[in-house]
């Protein structure tokens, strides 16, 4: 019971600790701490990545031969996977093989269009934004348009006020909503993470969080 | 509502493409780069502020058909965005009637400025157009302007208020007095006269009388114009087209990618705000490999202890191969005559000084004569002045560091040491320019002595003033002076532009730099850029005062770091180089701990005299040394510090530089645990409630109500980022609810690692919850680790199984909206909670509830409900409280200039 | 006009299409593209893989260069994949617990150092009414204590205290509006950059000049 429940704990302190002192010494054998996780935790890494093939194999797999919904495409994704391999064994993976063109000219426009679609979803929360609950949230809205309007030539443009009154142009309170508010709001914030993310990393090392162990058996 | 986005985004895409594409750019020549070999060459071409362009793409090829991109460069669109926009400077013309003619088959056009008369007016319609405004600072946007042309044209608007009938001419060294009530003209050899009026010829004097406030600059109003006028850049037209007449140089450097005697073709694309692009026609070049320049000042001085010749040259070309040493004879101009001594590689960086001992020559050398030749790598040849070899000597003897300290490098791994001395010391210049902007405003205080006799009179090229009370007197030439003006301007004034460096060494912890002119408030240069510019600075003697600071903006103590310059500002734009000291400094080490002769120790490196710390790398294995510091001048002086050491180098045990790191990590660790342990003990904890929490059990309601799956998306990072481990806390408590109310939970995964946890996560989870048998290992999965791919693959999950419950919990990045836009298309409730701080007004938009940042670490305390958990929050607390406390302390500090709190949260690693 | 010859531009385009045919609404031929960039990414993962992981990683430095050491990871590695067979599982929680407690040590003092700290400092700036700068770091000071009492879990939002955290939203939400908007330019270009390669590259239509 030690060895299953115990242990892994007691490593996780110690560690915790070496690892957490190894910041404040410049010593070179401290250097060789840090370069003993960096390489090791690569390569264990690396093992685990099987896991992950293996995962999407075999739900590829699975769904195919129970003839579940839509199995027909689970045939294009697995069918994808080796002949990416095999391109890549016969072309090798320098550019102009076709394991690289296969990369360029089907994953990447894929991908691309995809992130491009964003334009779109962009436009449709803003239009759900649009419907301001409250005063604050009209306050992300107002925010959000200044600012997209201080970045093309148009906002310049429909600032006929700052004539009279210099340096309150459009893109210059964009500008300023990103220096001065916007700062303040992503600093604060930051600090809250930052204590957040070293509490966290705290409750690891002393053996409170232990989701990462997987259970209590 | 697709429709609507689809509208949207149309609509925003036409905003930013709207209108024609730019002009190619003008004038464009290539040119080969100078003394290199043959690798580089440069392009120029013209551009016009304000002619819509944002970009410059620079293409090269082969052959014009097939040319590439190699680079970019951005312009400034003028006046859009962080620069102050001066006030309105444009100007109404219309009483003076301007016109412009265009003159040329196309663009680039020249334009000509005609100021109109009733006589000429109508012909001038038919051949130009009428200046309605004229603008000396182009603006982003355009008021009505319609379209835009571009020309060349070199005009000025001229302010002409106080412009007499006379012309203005600078005379220096006299000044006005006033002797029993009559203005007397008195040489003091002090203060210069800025200008004396002259009576000049009718024809001139016509120009400036006819009231123009334009003119178009040629050679002869060339200082009149730079005097009195501010230069146009553009012009509106009376039918609301502008015209830009003033150019900008632009150059791009293409370096070190060309072959020699190749042809290579050029062309510069312009990229419009609009994105629409134009190119120009194709230039070609072939680069050439230049000959080297010859080198100037070699030094040769020979070691008068040690018999090595010691040789100092500074490199000019970047691509000599090596240089070789020959000994000659006085006269041998041609360099024929020399007998090689030494081939040495060319290895020292481009404006470096080259620097080379040859060890025991040096008795049998002196007298000589001795040159140097740099060769390229293609064999191009040049020579160094004939130089004689000089001894060395300790008659003079060149200052030596003082305070000299040779020490084991703190805060490192043990490799390195360092030199260290004295004094922390500034060195200054300066440099006189015409203001960037503003308009020249002339606010002389003139007297008027034209009832006296004084006449201006030329003798070559200096003037005089001279009285003569007999006019028959006055010479040929003379010119009776009508008024003088008196040389304080005010506004226009130059602007100082003071060029500083500080050099002290780092255990001094060395600041900023304080400077002040005259009796002026000192100011701090924050930026520490090195150079800092007073405006306004009257024409005359000023006092430069500047002092050095240390990081709690303390002068230092010591004379050099309080150092005053008298500065002259004239009209002429003097400028005043920083002066450093001529002197070399080298290191000399030694392993052997016996030996006592300096001149035997390892010479390691050459320093110029300015420097104040060394660190040397040490790359012997030995582990103690002895220092000493030599001192060179040009002329052959050399001293010697005495011998410090031995010195270890000592791998160090602590980090001193990270104590404040090592306190704030010690308190933030006690906190915790001393509200951990009064959590433990019973102690009743209170903790405000939180919307997007309170909401979880809800959601998984929703959705065993509904029959339908819940999701739950881990993010898209490693089980390094706290994000996700938070999620995964989360994912227990979630998958424990879930398990009680029998609803499918479905987690797909972004990376194996994190897979593997979340599935044992909500195995036991289940088993928790008493329903082991809830656990279906095929519903926690990998999908790939390509986010666009992940993205893609989650939401044909949300469509297909329906989700009516989306949890987003960990680390997202760009794909988050394409989750929860689709998810909230399908209908389904979502919560969400992340530290991205981009992405979270994404998730605030287009979801339920957002835990935001630190609330998201709050939720596993919060659904837990454990005591430990709640403990650790309430520690968050109290260290939020302590920042709140330091920060108000730290902003009063900072206000009131005491600087050494600030300087504790100052961290150098 | 002028088509392309290229035939993995037209592969592209159609793939393009495919994606973009999402915005109506779910299709086969979004189906299809879907599971095809699964496949082929998961594909691609797989060689890069070896070629830039397990090759050069841990071949190369164990039976090449004898650094027979790596059999520690190794047999670590190994015991994070027998979570595949449920009776060993629990090895896993071996190198998971080196992993975590590692990195977690890591993590900490960086955290303070460059998340606290650093951050600290740069909030400790002059205030005042002298120069304009100033006034905004009045401003700014402001923000952040007010955004940090709004994440102040041991107080309920109430009289005073509720409205200084009332400040701290309307800052967040002005900063959140900022970020949002900053964003939404740069998305729109890709797509932009998507629609001009399908006119410009595949169909061969200049769009400029």
């Amino acid at each position: 019971m030690f060895l299953k429940r115990q242990l892994p704990l007691l490593i996780t302190l110690v560690c915790g600790i070496i690892w957490g002192v190894q910041y404040f010494i410049p010593h070179p054998a401290s250097e060789a701490v840090y370069s003993f996780y960096t390489d090791w935790g690569l390569v264990i890494g690396l093992f685990a990545s099987i896991l992950g093939f293996v995962s999407i194999i075999r739900l590829h797999y699975m769904k195919v031969r129970h003839h579940a919904k839509n199995w027909q495409f689970s045939v294009v994704t697995l069918s994808a996977m080796p002949v990416m391999i095999v391109a890549a064994i016969l072309t090798g993976t320098e550019s102009g093989g076709a394991f690289m063109w296969l990369y360029n000219y089907v994953e990447v426009p894929i991908e691309a269009t995809m992130f491009s679609l964003l334009a779109f979803y962009i436009a449709s929360a803003a239009y759900r934004a649009f419907r301001a609950r409250s005063a604050q949230a009209a306050a992300l809205l107002v925010a959000a348009a200044i600012v997209m309007l201080g970045r093309v030539p148009v906002g310049a443009q429909i600032s006929f006020w700052s004539h009279l009154f210099p340096g309150t142009s459009i893109p210059q309170i964009a500008s300023w909503i990103l220096n001065v508010p916007n700062m303040a709001a992503k600093r604060a914030i930051n600090l809250g993470v930052g204590l957040g993310m070293m509490m966290v990393s705290l409750k690891i090392i002393l053996g409170i969080e232990r989701t990462y162990l997987g259970g209590q058996e | 509502m697709k429709a609507r986005a689809i509208l949207g985004a149309l609509a925003l895409f036409f905003l930013s493409c709207g209108g024609g594409p730019p002009r190619a750019p003008f004038e464009v020549i290539v040119e080969d780069y100078p003394n290199d070999a043959g690798r580089s060459a440069i392009v120029k071409w013209e551009h016009f502020a304000g002619n819509g362009v944002k970009a410059y793409k620079i293409m090269r090829g082969t052959t014009p058909d097939n040319m590439r991109e190699i680079s970019q460069i951005s312009v400034e669109i003028p006046a859009t965005r962080d620069k102050y926009v001066p006030p309105d400077t444009t100007d109404f013309v219309g009483k003076f009637g301007y016109y412009l003619v265009l003159e040329g088959e196309k663009e680039p056009f020249t334009a000509h400025l005609v100021r109109v008369t009733p006589e000429t007016e109508d012909s001038l319609r038919k051949i130009g157009k009428r200046i309605e405004k004229i603008e000396t600072e182009i603006k982003g946007y355009n008021e009505g302007v319609k379209k835009t042309i571009i020309a060349y044209g070199n005009f000025y608007k001229l302010y002409l208020d106080n412009v007499k009938e006379t012309e203005l001419i600078p005379v220096e060294g006299y000044s006005l007095t006033e002797e029993a009530g009559v203005p007397r003209i008195v040489p003091n050899g002090r203060t210069p006269i800025t200008f004396v009026a002259v009576k000049k010829p009718a024809e001139e004097i016509r120009f400036i009388h006819s009231g123009e406030r334009m003119a178009e600059l040629t050679p002869d109003i060339e200082g009149f114009c730079k005097k009195y006028g501010e230069q146009v850049r553009g012009v509106i037209l009376e039918d609301s087209v502008r015209v830009l007449v003033n150019k900008v140089e632009l150059e791009y450097s293409d370096e070190d990618s060309l072959c020699p005697d190749s042809t290579y073709y050029y062309k510069i694309v312009s990229v419009g705000i609009n994105r629409k692009e134009s190119e120009s026609e194709p230039v070609s070049i072939k680069p050439i490999d230049d000959a080297p320049t010859p080198l100037p000042s070699l030094y040769a001085l020979l070691d008068t202890v040690t018999n090595d010749l010691f040789l100092n040259w500074k490199t000019q070309d970047e691509d000599i191969q090596k240089y070789v040493i020959y000994i000659s004879t006085a006269g041998d101009l041609e360099h024929r005559k020399g007998r090689k001594l030494l081939e040495v590689a060319g290895s020292w960086a481009y404006g470096y000084p080259a620097v080379v001992r040859l060890e025991g020559l040096g008795a049998s050398l002196e007298d000589s004569i001795i040159y140097v030749a740099s060769l390229d790598t293609s064999g191009q040849v040049a020579y160094t002045e004939l130089s004689t070899i000089v001894p060395t000597h300790f008659d003079s003897m060149p200052p030596l560091p003082e305070g000299l300290v040779v020490d084991d490098l703190e805060n490192d791994n043990g490799k390195k040491l360092v030199l260290r001395w004295e004094p922390p010391t500034v060195y200054l210049g300066y440099r006189v320019r015409d203001p960037i902007s503003e308009a020249k405003k002339l606010v002389p205080k003139s007297v008027d002595i034209s009832s006296l006799d004084y006449y201006l009179v030329t003798e070559g090229e200096s003037r005089k003033i001279v009285e003569f009370e007999n006019p028959n007197d006055v010479p040929e030439g003379a010119k009776k002076i009508y008024w003088l003006q008196t040389p304080t301007l005010r506004e226009g004034d130059k602007e100082l532009v003071v060029l500083y460096d500080l050099y002290a060494n780092s255990a001094r912890k060395p600041g900023y730099a304080m400077l002040r002119l005259d009796d002026g408030e000192p100011v701090v240069d924050e930026d520490g850029d090195g150079s800092y510019i007073f405006s306004g600075v009257p024409i005359g003697k000023h006092k430069l005062t500047v002092d050095f600071l240390d990081e709690n903006r303390r002068v230092f103590e010591n004379p050099e770091a309080h150092v005053e310059m008298e500065v002259n500002v004239t009209a002429d734009n003097p400028e005043v180089p920083i002066e450093y000291p001529s002197v070399y400094l080298e290191v000399a080490r030694t392993s052997d701990l016996e030996e006592t002769n300096i001149m035997m120790f390892d010479r390691v490196r050459f320093l110029p005299g300015m420097l104040r710390e060394y660190t040397d790398p040490v790359d012997t294995t030995k582990e103690e040394f002895k220092y000493a510091v030599l001192a060179w001048d040009p002329s052959g002086g050399i001293s010697a510090t005495p011998i410090i050491g031995p010195v270890r180098r000592v791998p160090n045990v602590y980090h001193t530089g990270k104590t404040t790191v090592l306190i704030a990590t010690i308190i933030f660790v006690l906190a915790a645990l001393t509200m951990i342990s009064s959590a433990k003990k019973g102690k009743h904890l209170y903790i405000r409630p939180i919307a997007g929490i309170n909401h979880v059990d809800e959601a998984i309601g929703r959705a065993t109500e509904m029959g339908r799956p819940i999701l739950y998306v881990l993010g898209l990072s490693t089980i390094s980022d706290i994000a996700t481990l938070a999620g995964l806390t989360i994912l227990s408590r979630v998958a424990k609810k879930a398990a009680e109310y029998q609803t499918r939970l479905i987690v797909p995964c972004y990376n194996p690692i994190v897979m593997t946890i979340a599935k044992e996560t909500v195995r036991s989870a289940c088993a928790d919850a008493g329903r082991p048998d809830m656990f279906k290992e095929r519903d926690i999965f990998f999908v790939t680790q390509s986010q666009f791919a992940y993205a893609a693959a989650v939401n044909g999950i949300m469509l297909r199984e329906k989700t009516a419950t989306n949890f987003y919990m960990g680390m997202f990045f760009a794909e988050s909206l394409l989750l929860t836009e689709t998810g909230s298309a399908a209908g389904s409730i979502q919560i969400a909670g992340t530290d991205a701080i981009t992405q979270l007004p994404f998730f605030i938009t287009t979801c339920d509830y957002t835990l935001i940042g630190e609330e998201f670490y709050a939720a596993s305390a919060y659904l837990s409900q454990n005591r430990i958990q709640i403990g650790t929050l309430k520690a968050q607390d109290v260290l939020k409280a302590i920042m709140m406390v330091l920060i108000i302390i730290g902003g009063i500090c900072a206000t009131a200039g005491i600087w050494r709190f600030v300087n504790i949260f100052h961290i150098q690693v | 006009m002028h088509l392309s010859p290229s035939i993995g531009v037209w592969v592209a385009v159609f793939l393009t299409l495919c994606v973009l045919s999402f915005l109506y609404k779910d299709n086969p031929f979004y189906k299809f593209a879907e599971h095809l960039v699964v496949g082929v990414s998961v594909g691609y993962g797989m060689v890069l893989w070896y070629t830039q992981g397990i090759l050069p990683k841990f071949i190369t430095p164990f039976f090449k260069e004898g650094k027979y050491i790596y059999i520690v990871p190794a047999i670590l590695g190994i015991m994070i994949t027998m979570q595949l067979v449920r009776k060993y599982a629990w090895l896993a929680r071996f190198p998971m617990a080196f992993l975590l407690g590692a990195s977690s040590g890591i993590g900490l003092p960086r955290t303070m150092q460059a998340g606290v700290i650093k951050q600290l400092e740069a909030t400790m700036v002059p205030m005042g009414f002298s120069r304009l700068q100033y006034i905004w770091n009045i401003v700014i000071f402001v923000g952040v204590l007010s955004v940090l009492i709004y994440f102040f879990f041991s107080k309920e939002h109430k009289g005073v205290f509720g409205g200084i955290a009332n400040i701290g939203i309307w800052y967040l939400m002005i900063g959140f509006g900022a970020t949002f908007g900053y964003t939404v330019m740069a998305r729109l270009s890709l797509f932009i950059g998507r629609v001009l390669f399908i006119i410009q590259t595949a169909l061969g239509i200049q769009v400029a000049g």
